[in-house]
């Protein structure tokens, strides 16, 4: 009676502390909503901080920055099926949906990006398949599928057994159809991870493809993209799992994330190594136009970025993760997690404004920035730009978005207990 | 065999004096703030500024638009089509179609493309210049489009016909006899960054001084 109430007590606490979260959330996505449809949506981009020279801003960053973190997801429940790491199995599921939700706020930033969202529909009616972004497109899209329904065969059984509406209607849930399940995620999990990979590749080759960005033209974008990915990702899914333990919503074993954490340590090495290379081959050579656009970075308006990068979003999170002791406790993880991904987001910045600052033909007076304003001049040499409440607003409802997706998708996907991962 | 227009700037002869870049701005009806085409300084830090000290200074200047080139980034990484290359070579935006990407400011190597952020803005708020260029809506990229409207009335593009200096030609570059070509080869006419591959259609005939050629 006594142990029931205490359980009755501390559910109750968990809901009240989620109602208040969602509501937080909602209200986020509220203002973002008001500033899209009340002041981007009927006004344009003009209520951005974007201008010509500096087009891409907060919306494009985010955008990647989105991709990047989905990458945990299908390459830890890939790999538990692929590779055999029967370990991850229990976080298949969790990472699988953070995965789902991340690509899905990707897809949306570059909607709230678009100058006319009411021709969104062109890029299906017109694709032109010489633009790596329609190629982003339909990587995009079949990520989504894949891991929809790779989730929803994960959990199947679960929701049958539940008799759950997610179920559609399926009711088989003997040892036979539990194994076809099985099966079936296995080998959904073979195309899984070389979609994941080719999201990240395709994503870094819609800036890496470009002559006329010499910052973003380099062949290395493309496994520095992957290896950044794999960083954030797998942070963003040790820090969900933490919070999820935390909440008493999942039971998975700490030793688990410290597996995770290991790999971490070693994809963060990959990352930096790629970097570096990209870094000196700029450095070495001594020439004035690549000294020029690498010292936007080391020494101009974005060195702050690089630092951060390097150091609290680098160096620190590595070390946590390679010292044993702190890495076996749930803080040392979750601190680890939150620097990586800061440091990504801030390479993430840092790859796309320098790459538009300084453009190739950068002669006085410049080019015309696409506004005029009073008693200012409408050229300009190079580019600035600082995001507006707008783009910070519907940023942050995207963000919330997902935060809500993924708190309301923790009540219906069953994330289990260790009982559900030893049946699956 | 089909006609390839280009255009020839001669910096030998062009004095800097943005007449080009206005008639462009009044046939074409471009909004405030935005321009399809603008005369730079090569020389010092500002407009019309020279570099050294005297008596040995150094300046002319580079009137750039779209390059109209052969080998368009802007038309490879258009998700839609919206911007496409004509038979006679001409880089267009269909501003029907532009979903306001901007992925094609980010290819182009020069600058040359301009977005409607907000409504287009005329002072005065109506609509100027030649009546076959149509209004654009907002959300959408614009740029030079050789003055199709003029062209394809066998006329020359406005910025063409408009040079007081008469720097400015244009014609068909796949005629060895039109008067394009022959400049492009007597004045050794280059194009600008041919690094990047996009073989333009406008060249450059070299301002006269020795030893002080493109950038």
């Amino acid at each position: 009676m006594k142990e029931s109430g205490r359980t009755s007590g501390r559910m109750s606490q968990i809901i009240n502390v989620t109602n208040a979260w969602l509501a937080v959330l909602i209200a986020i996505m509220g203002v973002g909503a008001i500033a899209y449809f009340a002041f981007q949506f009927t006004t344009g981009l003009i209520v951005t901080g974007m201008r010509d020279i500096v087009v891409w801003g907060l919306y494009i960053i985010t955008f990647i920055f989105f991709i990047g973190l989905s990458a945990g997801g299908l390459i830890i429940s890939s790999s538990s099926y692929v590779f055999g790491a029967e370990r991850w199995k229990p976080i298949s599921r969790v990472a699988t949906l953070l995965a789902f939700v991340c690509v899905a706020i990707a897809a949306g930033t570059i909607v709230a990006d678009l100058g006319r969202p009411d021709r969104v529909l062109n890029l299906f009616l017109y694709p032109q398949f010489d633009s790596p972004f329609i190629w982003d497109l339909i990587i995009i899209t079949s990520y989504l599928v894949i891991s929809l329904v790779d989730l929803w065969f994960m959990c199947r059984a679960d929701f049958a057994r539940k008799r759950s509406i997610f179920a559609f209607g399926t009711k088989d849930i003997s040892d036979q159809a539990v194994a076809r399940d099985k099966k079936i995620v296995k080998a959904i999990s073979f195309v899984a991870l070389p979609t994941a990979i080719m999201l990240h590749s395709v994503t870094a080759w819609i800036f890496g493809l470009q002559m006329a960005r010499p910052w973003w033209n380099t062949a290395i974008l493309a496994p520095v993209f992957l290896a950044s990915a794999m960083v954030s990702g797998l942070a963003l899914v040790i820090l969900t799992t933490l919070i999820g333990r935390q909440r008493g919503l999942l039971n998975v074993d700490l030793s688990v994330l410290q597996d995770i954490g290991k790999l971490l340590a070693v994809v963060v090495l990959v990352d930096f190594f790629l970097k570096s290379t990209e870094l000196l081959t700029l450095f070495w050579p001594n020439a004035e136009a690549e000294l020029a656009r690498l010292s936007l970075v080391v020494s101009g308006p974005f060195s702050s970025l690089l630092l951060i990068e390097w150091t609290i979003g680098g160096i620190v999170p590595f070390v946590i993760l390679a010292y044993p002791r702190t890495r076996r406790n749930a803080l040392g993880l979750a601190v680890a997690s939150i620097l990586l991904i800061v440091g990504v987001f801030a390479y993430r910045v840092e790859l796309v404004l320098p790459g538009f600052v300084v453009p190739l033909v950068s002669l006085p007076p410049g080019q015309a920035v696409g506004q005029y304003i009073p008693g200012v001049s409408s050229y300009a040499v190079t580019g600035t730009y600082s995001p507006t409440w707008v783009e910070y607003a519907v940023t942050g409802a995207m963000i919330a978005l997902g935060a809500f997706i993924v708190t309301v998708g923790a009540k219906i996907v069953p994330f289990g207990s260790s009982k559900d991962a030893d049946k699956e | 065999m089909a006609k390839r227009y280009g255009m020839v700037i001669d910096l030998a002869r062009c004095v800097g004096c943005q007449t080009c870049a206005i008639q462009c701005k009044l046939e074409n009806n471009v909004p405030l703030g935005l321009a399809w085409n603008r005369v730079l300084t090569m020389g010092g830090s500002q407009l019309d500024t020279p570099k050294g000290t005297f008596p040995n200074l150094e300046m002319y200047h580079v009137p750039l638009a779209c390059q109209q080139c052969e080998n368009p980034a802007c038309v490879k990484v258009c998700p839609v089509g919206a911007t496409y290359q004509r038979p006679d070579g001409i880089v267009l935006v269909d501003w029907d179609l532009c979903i306001g990407c901007r992925y094609c400011i980010t290819a182009c190597p020069y600058g040359a493309r301009v977005f409607n952020w907000g409504n287009p803005v005329h002072v005065p708020d109506f609509p100027v210049g030649n009546a076959d260029v149509s209004t654009r809506p907002r959300g959408v990229v614009e740029k030079c489009t050789f003055c199709i409207q003029r062209v394809d009335k066998g006329l020359e593009p406005a910025c063409v016909a408009s040079c007081p200096a008469r720097a400015r030609f244009f014609g068909d570059l796949n005629d060895p006899e039109s008067q394009v070509s022959k400049l492009i080869v007597e004045k050794s006419g280059y194009q600008l960054l041919p690094e990047i591959g996009t073989d333009p259609k406008v060249y450059y005939l070299p301002p006269r001084r020795k030893g002080f050629v493109s950038q």
